[in-house]
Parts: structure tokens; C-alpha cells; sequence
């Protein structure tokens, strides 16, 4: 299982498309005039530093936010915003104590324990973010999202089963979560229940026909059910849809593989490898494949190049 | 012969004093002719001496009758002048009355629109004053309306009063918005933006800054 799934991602996200692009400037502008009429106003600073976060520019976003917040110093939604720039731009501890400053100036701001959740869970302190979830969910029981959240971060821990009924309390709430719905399944096969994972699978891609996460998943758990050219033809529509991905090549090479198709495994293997050439069990693989077919030689270029990269911490 | 020349020197002294008469009314010619010598008329008897004065008496009325006459008719043609210029001062001051009229009636009639106008002001003020919290709320209500990302973006709105002029416009603007005619809002906040400007920056900046609102939430849509 290559654990892929897709989050409700709530941090700024950079690139807006042309048409947005326009609505983006056209929004500074306003801003830039609020601010002319009010050099006081710390909301105009605060809502053209998400614009900036929209488009990428977090340092200029940040320091909006900073204005933001010396002109209004209990101002929580600033020290948020800013602690969403902050993460976007890498500063993720930066960002955990600006979401801590916008809990301390608004305890019941259950949006800043969402994204101080976030962060964590991003930084792999799961327990942490749990308990942030928990507490977003409490200030925010409508909140679909904290209980996806909190559901990745059961998983994160180990724990599948309140996992998954963390992700059926956000479907309940709204249940076209599609992503709620693929990180049910990927729960569900690590509880071993394979058909009921494949049916969440099938419920995400129907909700999202071009949901690449959902089918190379399904692929994965319809070979887990020993259904591998269903599986193939999972992961062909992944790689259709998205040939840049690297997991849909490294499982549909196993799944070759594993139906003694050597050549065909080695060149899916072949493609993982070309995407990501850090990938220490594409490369193991291939030399598995590679031996198979008396390609000895070949092989142990391949187990050696593995043993390397294990080596330089790959 | 003594009549002939009393005679002459009475001519000589009616035509020195209509000379005189007449060089006194401005545009006589200066030709004088010479008067005869006094001494030439002595010895004259009583009749002739009444005669005399009866003829110099009536000359002399001949002559002021013609002085009167002249007056006469210098004063007519000064009266027709002023009969003239008075009617055209009756003229001039009869036009500009009525247009002086004309200018008060339009002057009430301006004061009346400016009344209503200070009514609907008036009334705009209290619509306002109704609708200022409201202002506020409306944008925080856009960011939640939105997705998850967009509740985590949402920032506090003002909840300053912000004034007046345009409650509305800016309940027009809180409609479209809420009804997604978000190009229409945003036309709507640029309004108001205008005409708030320079009398009411409070106002003005609040709608700039709902522009920037509802554009960043279009960019985000868009985005999405």
C-alpha cells in the first residue's frame, strides 16, 4: 500500500488560474485604496495578505499580517492568516506559535486549532495534532473537515478502526467528501476489509471520474483481493490521467510482476525510476524482475544502486 | 426827417437787443451793426415818446415771445427725451422685474428639490445607521460560505459603524452577494466606493476593501 491519499488542503494555495490571476490584482487594488482611505485598517491588511497567499507572495503576505496585527493586537484571524503563510512558506514552527498567539487572543477560534493541526500532522507529531483536532471538532461539531483531519491522524497513529469512523462522521456531514471517502478505503484495507475499501474507492471515483489517488488505491486493494488485471486496469487509468505520478508505475509493475509479466514489470519499474530516482524498492524490484530473467549482471547493478541509496539514507 | 431818424435808432436798438437776445441764446452771427449816436434824437414830443415806447414794448414782447417760443421748444424736445428715456428705464426695470421673478421662482423651486433631497438624505442616514453592523456581518458570512480553505482565509470584517450615505446600496450590494451575483456586488460596492469618496473615507475604504472581499473570493473560486 503506498498510502496515498488526498487531503483537504487548507493551507494557501499558490498558482490561481488566468481568470483568477485577474480577479487576484483586481482584489490588491481594492485593498490598496481601503488602505489609502484608512492606513488604519488592519482587516484590508489582513484580507490583501490572503490575496498574497493566494498568489504565492507569503513573505509580502506575512508582512501584511504583521501590520495586521500591531495595528489590532488581539486581531486572531491575522495571526492565523499569517500562520498559514508562515507553513505554505515552510516555516512551520513559525507558524504553530502564530496559531498559539491566535488561540491565546481567541480561545473559542476553532479554526486556529484546525490549522495548528494541520501543521502538526504535517510534521508527523500526530498525538499533537489529534488533540487540536479534537478540540476543533468541539468548537466546530460542522465542521466536516476537523473530522477528516482527526481521521488522518488516527491513521497517522496506528489507529485504523477510530480512523475510520472519524471519516464516516465527516461523510455524514457531507457526503460528497470525496476525499473523505478514499482515506475511508486506504483505513479500510489496513483493517484487511478489502471490499469495503474497494466500495469507497468506487464511491470517491464516481464522485471524481478523474480521482487518480482513488483508482491507483482501488487498484492496489482489487490486487489485495487477488483481482490483478482489474487491478491493471486501475492503475492504466491512473497513469492516464496523471503519467508524472510514480506510484501507479511502481504498482502496476509489481502487478506484472506478480503475473510473471518480467519485461512489462521492468519497464513500469523503468518509468518509477526515471520519475523519482530515489526510490529504493523501485529499484529493488527491478532487480527481482531483472534476475528473474537471467539478467544477472543487471540485476546486481540495480540491488547494488538500492543498498547505495539505503546507505545515503534514501 | 427827425421821425426818419428816431425811427432808425429805434430799429438800431431792437437789432442791438435782438442781437444781444440772440448772441445770449448761443448761435447768433457776431456781425454788430453800429448804433447812431444819442444826441441825435433830443427834442422828441410826448406821442411820439408813447409811440415809441408802445413799438419798444411790443418788439420787446415780439422778442420774448420768440425767446418763450425757443424755451418752448428746447423744453419739448427735453421732455421728449425724458419721456423717452423713462420709458425705456419703465422698459428696462419692467424686463428685469420679470426676470428678476423668474430667478425667484426658480430659486423656490431649487430649494424645494434641495428639500426633498435633504428628506431622502435624512432618510438614507437612519437606513444606514440600521444597516451598519449588518455591513460587517455580511463579509464574514462570504468567507464561510466558501470551502474549508476559504473559512481558514476569512478575516474579521470591521464592525465599526461605517456612516453614512448609501444604506441601500450597500443592502443591494449584501443581496446580490448573498444571491452569488458576485460581479453585480462588486459593481454595486464600486458605487458606493465613488460616492462615498471624499465625504464619507470610512464608508469609502469598507467598500473598497468589500471589493477586495468578494474578488479575492471570486479568485479563489475560480481557482477551485
Amino acid at each position: 500500500m503506498t498510502g496515498q491519499q488526498s487531503r483537504a488542503y487548507s493551507l494557501p494555495r499558490a498558482g490561481l488560474q488566468r481568470e483568477g490571476l485577474a480577479d487576484a490584482r483586481a482584489a490588491l487594488a481594492a485593498y490598496e485604496q481601503a488602505i489609502r482611505l484608512r492606513p488604519d485598517y488592519a482587516e484590508a491588511y489582513s484580507n490583501r495578505g490572503n490575496v498574497m497567499c493566494n498568489l504565492g507572495q507569503y513573505e509580502a503576505a506575512i508582512a501584511d499580517y504583521d501590520e495586521a496585527t500591531r495595528l489590532r493586537p488581539d486581531y486572531a484571524e491575522a495571526y492565523s492568516n499569517r500562520g498559514n503563510a508562515k507553513a505554505a512558506f515552510g516555516l512551520s514552527r513559525e507558524a504553530i506559535e502564530d496559531f498559539g498567539l491566535a488561540i491565546q487572543a481567541r480561545p473559542d477560534y476553532g479554526v486556529a486549532y484546525f490549522n495548528r493541526g494541520l501543521v502538526k500532522s504535517g510534521l508527523g507529531a500526530y498525538e499533537e495534532a489529534a488533540a487540536d483536532f479534537s478540540e476543533a471538532v468541539r468548537l466546530m461539531p460542522e465542521f466536516a473537515s476537523a473530522y477528516y483531519e482527526q481521521g488522518i491522524a488516527k491513521a497517522g497513529l496506528g489507529l485504523q478502526q477510530e480512523a475510520v469512523d472519524e471519516f464516516s462522521w465527516a461523510i455524514r456531514l457531507d457526503p460528497r467528501y470525496v476525499e473523505a471517502y478514499n482515506s475511508r478505503g486506504v483505513a479500510q484495507v489496513g483493517l484487511g476489509r478489502f471490499e469495503a475499501a474497494v466500495a469507497d474507492f468506487d464511491h470517491a471515483i464516481r464522485l471524481r471520474p478523474e480521482y487518480v489517488e482513488a483508482y491507483n488505491n482501488r487498484g492496489l486493494a482489487k490486487a489485495k483481493l487477488g483481482r490483478h488485471g482489474a487491478a491493471l486496469a486501475d492503475y492504466d487509468q491512473a497513469i492516464g490521467l496523471e503519467p508524472e505520478r510514480v506510484e501507479p508505475f511502481y504498482n502496476r509493475g509489481a502487478a506484472k510482476e506478480r503475473q510473471g509479466d518480467y519485461e512489462g514489470a521492468i519497464a513500469d519499474y523503468d518509468q518509477a525510476i526515471l520519475l523519482q530516482p530515489d526510490d529504493v524498492e523501485a529499484y529493488r524490484n527491478r532487480a527481482v524482475a531483472k534476475a528473474a530473467l537471467g539478467r544477472t549482471a543487471e540485476a546486481r547493478g540495480d540491488f547494488t544502486a538500492a543498498l547505495e541509496l539505503v546507505a545515503r539514507g534514501g | 426827417m427827425r421821425g426818419a431818424k428816431i425811427r432808425r435808432a429805434l430799429i438800431a436798438s431792437a437789432v442791438v437787443l435782438c442781437t444781444v437776445l440772440t448772441v445770449s441764446m448761443g448761435a447768433a452771427p457776431s456781425i454788430l451793426a453800429q448804433a447812431p449816436a444819442v444826441e441825435e434824437v433830443e427834442g422828441i414830443d410826448k406821442a411820439a415818446e408813447v409811440e415809441i415806447e408802445r413799438r419798444f414794448n411790443e418788439m420787446r414782447r415780439e422778442i420774448l415771445d420768440d425767446r418763450a417760443d425757443a424755451i418752448g421748444w428746447w423744453l419739448s424736445g427735453v421732455a421728449l427725451l425724458l419721456t423717452i428715456l423713462a420709458i425705456g428705464v419703465a422698459a428696462g426695470g419692467y424686463l428685469g422685474i420679470k426676470r428678476l421673478q423668474a430667478i425667484a421662482a426658480e430659486a423656490g423651486e431649487s430649494v424645494e428639490t434641495a428639500r426633498g433631497y435633504a428628506e431622502e438624505a435624512r432618510k438614507m442616514v437612519d437606513e444606514m445607521r440600521r444597516h451598519g453592523e449588518d455591513a460587517g456581518q455580511l463579509l464574514r458570512g462570504m468567507g464561510s460560505a466558501g470551502s474549508g480553505a476559504a473559512q481558514v482565509m476569512a478575516g474579521e470584517d470591521t464592525t465599526r459603524d461605517p456612516g453614512r450615505v448609501g444604506a441601500s446600496a450597500i443592502a443591494e450590494a449584501r443581496q446580490l452577494a448573498d444571491d452569488g451575483q458576485i460581479d453585480e456586488a462588486i459593481e454595486r460596492w464600486r458605487q458606493i466606493a465613488s460616492v462615498a469618496a471624499g465625504s464619507n473615507d470610512e464608508l469609502a475604504a469598507l467598500a473598497h476593501k468589500s471589493v477586495g472581499d468578494l474578488s479575492e473570493h471570486k479568485s479563489r473560486s475560480i481557482a477551485s
